[in-house]
């Protein structure tokens, strides 16, 4: 059998969107045509993009040049499914009764959905034998990763949100269950770039208002330039860069823009 | 670039606002109406000599939706440090707490209300196109029409809104309310033709109606407008209503008392200046002259007064 | 004519004092710094300059605000085309030929058309302005809500075609947009949708967080993955001027660029978002190096560059002739008049000539500033692309993510640029291109208001979008498109299956 592996992935990703889409929208009103409510459009547009979806996925079975071996679960596939899904429905449910709003009863049959969709993608697109860029083929390594940094993201968030004092503020407790996601996801070689760009934005949110502008800028700076291997063997590159950089941001952002935070530590 | 560099504010700020410092950088005056609205005049013409007064930039921004509920309830939820104020007024603070089911802010209790700006009537007006020169050509044409006709406002929850829930009762049969953005893209739609009446705050239809753009068929006012005193009230055309629009400054609850004062007392000036007394009577409105808590007071008043009347009316946001 | 010549000399005779040249050149001059640094857009900056306004001539003031304008438009697409970051709507575009351009050592070249195309629409788009703003005012006016909702669901069908790959994800991925333009509070009963009660969610997801993401930070990303795409970046330059055939290929896209985005920027209600991106669909249909679209093609710069700079000078139409601001732009420039006392509107001709035919030529001294200040500044762009990437990738990491705090002042706006980037980057592995989703998410909202209003006009009947003929017309041209785009896909399907 040929399919555009790639393209079913993309389908099924649209299709889970757009399920989850129409089932966050049961919450409003339709309307009618004439009167539409703010449920109609929402409605429109996701049973179209579900359409669009499955039209993707019906289209990669046509496609030639790709040679894809049926998909037949194996021990460790089940393994990877399971654990996938649990841990969608335990993030989907923690989070949403605890922030969302959306009514508990809901909340198991969207996570049991969702869930079983992303484990379906997740689990046709590991056994891809396409090897352009990290997400093609995941090794076994940055599969744990994978769902190692999710589960430790989220119970870094979880834990850390009632500590109190700076962790309780704003959206400081969501900032440091994504670093430690992030920098999770980052020890296998093929998620590193990812997770440390990412992670070093996150630094930045961290930092910026409990500690200042300046030391926002280094954490960032010196995160980033852990990227790339080049700036850990030569040290002296990485402090020129940050003191240009520190300059010229000074420079632009405070002294010409004049935009309002924090420079220095509270 | 120096001249850049002054305008664009160097004033250096380390730590957040204190009362005694302010203003301690630009402020942000919220108008929750798409730009060419009464909201949107008053708040230009009032920030510019505040923001000389103050010795800062206030950049106003436009947020509209929902009746101005949108960018309302973002100043609800700023920072209450001075540096972010909205145009408070009939729709988001009178009637909209009742209108809209699920509005998150109490109009009240969420803000600081600093200043009434400005009162003014209401005005029907037509294409000149439409055949409709006074209330009576109105009604003809809505009872002719199987689907009655289509009115226009500047959004739900307004009390040009209420005036066409309130015709359409008097009337016996539904006018079409279409809700838009802001007075601006409303008027827009009115002098091309697509909706052939509107509902308007008299300032922002002024200019259009001097011009001939669009034609004035009946005031809300009690007596005619000095401003305009061709146009036949609606009382007068058999319409018995009096209906006034009021909009003012508010902050985010929990402004400092200091900051509340100052602002106030400088808006009090302006609204006495000759200058802003002159522009806004040729735009029929009325310079407010109330103290922060007399203002609370009368939004706490009106959001009471409207509850029974919104209600009764049966009127939706949609 | 004649009245138009001597009607336009005084213009110049005005725009041309040697302080209204200056203000206008440091207007310009500001507007692109502006445009460059990603995340701070042309209504800050103005609302924030309007205080130093007050001091100067009228004429003078507006002038330099519409310099600022210009010029922040044109900074966007610098950084769009030297490092994939659009900074608004219109770069979006220019991201997609002019980042692979400068990828295939030709960012100078890119630049300078950007430039010289610019300039050009923006002098033609001046001169329609002065002759035929009111006819053309009639024409906006006589679009009405079920018109527009058709010109958008056209853009968003020939938006599309902006994909490389295929034409069903490219929609999908539009239609995904148009759903995230939704979130947040609905315009017409206030209700939350999609925002999880979060109270920053309550007015829409930001475009610049998404933007930045999406295109900016996952670019960053795939590039660190790629090492020897990095070197490519770096080593190629190129002359910094157009070859004579480059020259050739740009000229007939500035003609058809300059005419799209004449016709939709007089469109008050979303018109000029749709300039840049209906002439790259334009140029990629009919230009002669459509084949080259999707490896850095000099047509997919200058058409949009060329139809997003005429929109922005048609755009002044609704505000000179009716007196109504179309966007917050415009809402600054009548609240700049308006402190000077002058009430914008058909009555402006008569009473301000000076003023009117004043900025009227001030538009295209604007446009010679932006192409004087910016020809020479491209050796500069250009030499940005020499600093070695590793020292490049925390620079505009850093950049980005101070921009999009400034936005709100919110660190929320930092942690959804984040997300998005995850997203932008999970996408391109997937093969589902950002551009057509951005479209999506600029135009949905636009679409569900005017589709919600054209239907509570019509009192429900759907039929209305067929009765009236320009709504009809639009429609047809969008079936036509899908057609168009659909016919060559089955028919090489088929080929294919035959040669098997």
């Amino acid at each position: 059998m040929r399919i555009n592996h790639r393209d079913v992935v993309a389908g099924l990703f649209l299709v889970l969107l757009a399920t989850i889409g129409l089932f966050l929208n049961m919450d409003h009103n339709l309307g009618t045509a004439r009167r539409m409510g703010p449920g109609y459009m929402p409605w429109m547009v996701f049973l179209l993009q579900a359409g669009l979806g499955a039209l993707v996925i019906f289209v990669s079975f046509g496609k030639r040049g790709e040679r894809v071996e049926v998909v037949k679960p194996e021990g460790i596939d089940i393994v990877r499914i399971v654990s996938v899904l649990m841990f969608a429905t335990a993030a989907g449910t923690l989070y949403l009764t605890q922030y969302g709003g959306v009514r508990a009863d809901k909340v198991v049959t969207f996570t049991i959905m969702a869930g079983a969709i992303a484990a379906g993608a997740i689990a046709l697109w590991i056994r891809s034998p396409e090897t352009d860029g990290t997400m093609a083929a995941w090794t076994q390594g940055e599969f744990v990763a994978f769902v190692a940094a999710m589960v430790a993201g989220v119970l870094a968030w979880y834990f850390i949100r009632g500590a109190g004092g700076y962790f309780s503020q704003g959206y400081n407790a969501v900032g440091i269950g994504m670093l430690v996601g992030f920098l999770v996801l980052a020890i296998p070689p093929g998620w590193r770039y990812l997770g440390l760009i990412c992670a070093c934005m996150c630094i930045f949110g961290l930092f910026l208002e409990k500690l200042g502008f300046y030391l926002a800028l280094i954490g960032t700076i010196l995160l980033a330039c852990l990227a790339e291997r080049d700036h850990i063997r030569k040290p002296l590159g990485v402090l020129g860069l940050t003191a240009f950089l520190l300059v010229l941001c000074w420079f632009v952002f405070i002294r010409e823009l004049d935009i309002r935070v924090n420079l220095w530590p509270t | 670039m120096t001249i850049a560099r002054r305008a664009l504010l160097a004033t250096p700020l380390a730590g957040p606002a204190f009362a005694q410092g302010w203003p301690s950088g630009s402020i942000r005056l919220i108008v929750p109406f798409a730009p060419g609205g009464t909201t949107d005049l008053v708040a230009r013409m009032v920030a510019t000599p505040l923001a000389e007064r103050l010795g800062v930039a206030i950049a106003v921004e436009n947020r509209a939706g929902a009746g101005a509920t949108v960018g309302s309830l973002r100043a609800a939820q700023a920072a209450p440090d001075g540096l972010t104020l909205v145009m408070s007024n009939i729709a988001s603070h009178g009637i909209g707490p009742t209108l809209y089911p699920n509005i998150r802010y109490d109009a009240v209790r969420d803000f600081t209300h600093v200043a009434l700006l400005i009162s003014n009537p209401s005005v029907f007006v037509a294409n000149p196109r439409s055949g409709i020169a006074n209330l009576a050509d109105l009604v003809a044409q809505h009872r002719a029409r199987p689907q009655g006709l289509d009115m226009a406002s500047s959004g739900a929850g307004s009390s040009n809104h209420m005036l066409i829930v309130r015709l359409g009762q008097t009337l016996g049969k539904e006018i079409n309310h279409v809700p838009f953005r802001g007075a601006g893209p409303a008027m827009t739609a009115v002098i091309a033709g697509q909706v052939p009446l509107m509902s308007d705050s008299l300032p922002s239809a002024a200019s259009h109606i001097r011009q001939g753009s669009v034609r004035a068929i009946a005031m809300s006012s009690e007596a005619r407008h000095p401003a305009f005193p061709d146009v036949p009230t609606m009382r007068e055309q058999g319409f018995d209503v009096v209906s006034t629009t009021w909009f003012g400054l508010s902050g985010p609850a929990g402004m400092p008392a200091q900051v509340v004062e100052r602002l106030a007392r400088e808006t009090r000036v302006i609204l006495e200046t000759p200058d802003i007394r002159a522009r806004f009577a040729e735009l029929g409105g009325t310079p407010g002259a109330m103290t922060p808590a007399e203002y609370t007071e009368f939004v706490r008043r009106e959001v009471a007064l409207w509850a029974p009347l919104v209600r009764a009316s049966g009127a939706t946001p949609d | 004519m004649e009245l138009l010549l001597t009607n336009l000399a005084h213009g110049f005779g005005v725009a041309l004092s040697l302080q209204n040249i200056s203000f206008a050149l440091l207007g310009a001059l500001i507007g692109t710094a502006i445009g460059v640094l990603p995340g701070i857009g042309p209504v800050a900056t103005i609302s924030l300059l309007l205080p130093i306004t007050f001091g100067l001539p009228a004429t003078t003031a507006i002038i330099m605000l519409a310099g600022i304008f210009y010029g922040a438009q044109y900074g966007g697409s610098t950084t769009a085309i030297l490092l994939n970051l659009p900074g608004e709507v219109s770069s979006v575009v220019t991201t997609l030929e002019g980042y692979k351009m400068a990828r295939n050592g030709r960012a100078g070249a890119a630049l300078a058309t950007a430039a010289i195309g610019s300039f050009f629409a923006g002098s033609v788009a001046t001169v329609l302005v002065a002759a035929s703003g009111p006819l053309l005012t009639q024409v906006a006016l006589s679009f009405g809500p079920a018109d527009y909702f058709s010109l958008m669901l056209l853009g968003l069908i020939i938006a599309s075609v902006l994909a490389q790959g295929s034409v069903i994800k490219a929609i999908g991925m539009v239609v995904f947009g148009v759903a995230l333009g939704l979130v947040g509070t609905d315009v017409q009963t206030g209700q939350q949708r999609f925002t999880f009660g979060i109270p920053e969610l309550s007015d829409g997801i930001g475009f610049v967080p998404v933007a930045m993401g999406m295109f900016g930070i996952a670019e960053i990303i795939l590039n660190l993955e790629r090492p020897e795409a990095r070197s490519v970046l770096t080593t190629k330059v190129g002359s910094l001027f157009l070859t004579r055939e480059e020259f050739k290929r740009a000229t007939p896209a500035v003609l058809r660029g300059t005419l799209v985005g004449s016709f939709l920027g007089i469109l008050p209600g979303g018109g000029a978002s749709l300039a840049a991106f209906g002439s790259y669909m334009m140029e990629r249909k009919i230009s002669k190096g459509r084949h080259l679209f999707g490896t850095g093609a000099i047509e997919g710069v200058a058409g949009p560059e060329a139809a997003n700079n005429a929109a922005a000078q048609t755009s002044f139409i609704p505000l000179l002739t009716l007196g109504i601001p179309s966007n917050a732009v415009m809402a600054l420039m009548v609240g700049a008049l308006i402190i000077q006392g002058i009430q914008p509107g058909p009555r402006m001709v008569e009473a301000q000539p000076d003023l009117f035919w004043g900025l009227i030529a001030s538009m295209w001294v604007g446009n010679l500033m932006l192409l004087v200040i910016n020809l020479p500044l491209i050796g500069m762009w250009v030499a940005l692309l020499k600093v070695p990437y590793k020292y490049l990738y925390p620079s505009i990491l850093v950049f980005c993510s101070i921009g999009v705090y400034s936005l709100n002042n919110n660190v929320f706006d930092v942690y959804m640029t984040v997300l998005f980037a995850v997203f932008g980057y999970m996408c391109s592995k997937l093969k589902l291109e950002a551009a057509p989703l951005l479209i999506g998410f600029v135009l949905g909202p636009m679409m569900e208001e005017h589709l919600r209003r054209a239907m509570l006009l019509s009192r429900g009947d759907w039929g209305v979008f067929i009765q009236r003929p320009i709504s009809a017309t639009l429609l047809g041209i969008g079936a036509v498109a899908l057609l168009a785009m659909a016919l060559p896909n089955l028919r090489k399907g088929k080929e294919k299956a035959m040669a098997e």
